[in-house]
């Protein structure tokens, strides 16, 4: 098994949408934790749930600079244009690190850790007592045209 | 991307030939001319380096596996540092819930 390829999460856009779960993308803490492509387990992005509930309890990376759990994305938004809408935060940094990571899941810390996001980096990423950067994309985190 | 080239009776030159298969049930060899003839499509993508001499660090790019796009860099320094950047596209979000890239 390995990092699964990028997929958003319908679960919490399920509970979302029949009021059982008060999630708001704008406000909540936001957070990326990264996973190593030694992740194994069924991947069911219909009804996982997210962070720290299988498959998403294991694997995460560990090393220096990093702790479990992640980093903030600090100023999430969710923002419509152009017919499309978009779901960004900050890009999150770790500093004088010593890690190996795969692929990131962004999840809202603040609401049962509902996944939002899979993104697998299609490729192993190592820094070695320097910064790991996941840098999104000009067009957000998350786009739903 | 792999096919097979069989030369043409006439022509010599080698056609694709699809469909067509090498080795038995039990995964033994059966056409090992056909095997040799086995040639790839694809190209092998190349990361792009850049140094700079000024900043004194080498920059070498990712490339994601399955697209063959650029996935980030990697920056190395001349201290032994290493920073590592990744540039996901965005996750869109659709009927089919593929993410374009990956």
């Amino acid at each position: 098994m390995a990092f699964p390829t990028s997929n958003w999460f319908r679960k919490v856009v399920q509970d979302a949408l029949q009021n059982t779960a008060a999630v708001d993308l704008n406000a909540d803490t936001i957070k990326c934790a990264l996973f190593t492509n030694s992740i194994t387990g069924t991947f069911a992005f219909d009804t996982d749930t997210g962070y720290g509930l299988a498959p998403w309890n294991a694997n995460e990376v560990t090393g220096t600079g990093y702790t479990a759990g992640g980093a903030v994305c600090t100023s999430p938004a969710v923002t419509v244009a152009g017919g499309t809408l978009k779901f960004d935060a900050s890009d999150p940094a770790w500093t004088t690190s010593t890690i190996t990571a795969r692929g990131g899941l962004i999840y809202d810390d603040t609401v049962s850790d509902y996944g939002i996001v899979a993104v697998n980096f299609g490729s192993d990423f190592s820094s070695v007592a320097g910064t790991f950067t996941v840098q999104w994309h000009a067009n957000g985190i998350l786009t739903i045209a | 991307m792999g096919w097979v080239g069989v030369p043409d009776e006439r022509s010599g030159e080698r056609r694709v030939v699809s469909a067509v298969s090498l080795f038995d049930s039990d995964g033994k060899l059966t056409d090992r001319d056909g095997l040799r003839s086995v040639q790839f499509s694809g190209q092998r993508r190349v990361p792009t380096v850049t140094v700079d001499r000024v900043a004194d660090t080498k920059t070498v790019e990712a490339i994601h596996e399955s697209t063959g796009d650029t996935a980030g860099v990697h920056v190395h320094h001349s201290d032994g540092r290493i920073d590592a950047v990744v540039t996901p596209p965005p996750a869109s979000l659709s009927g089919t819930a593929h993410i374009p890239g990956d």
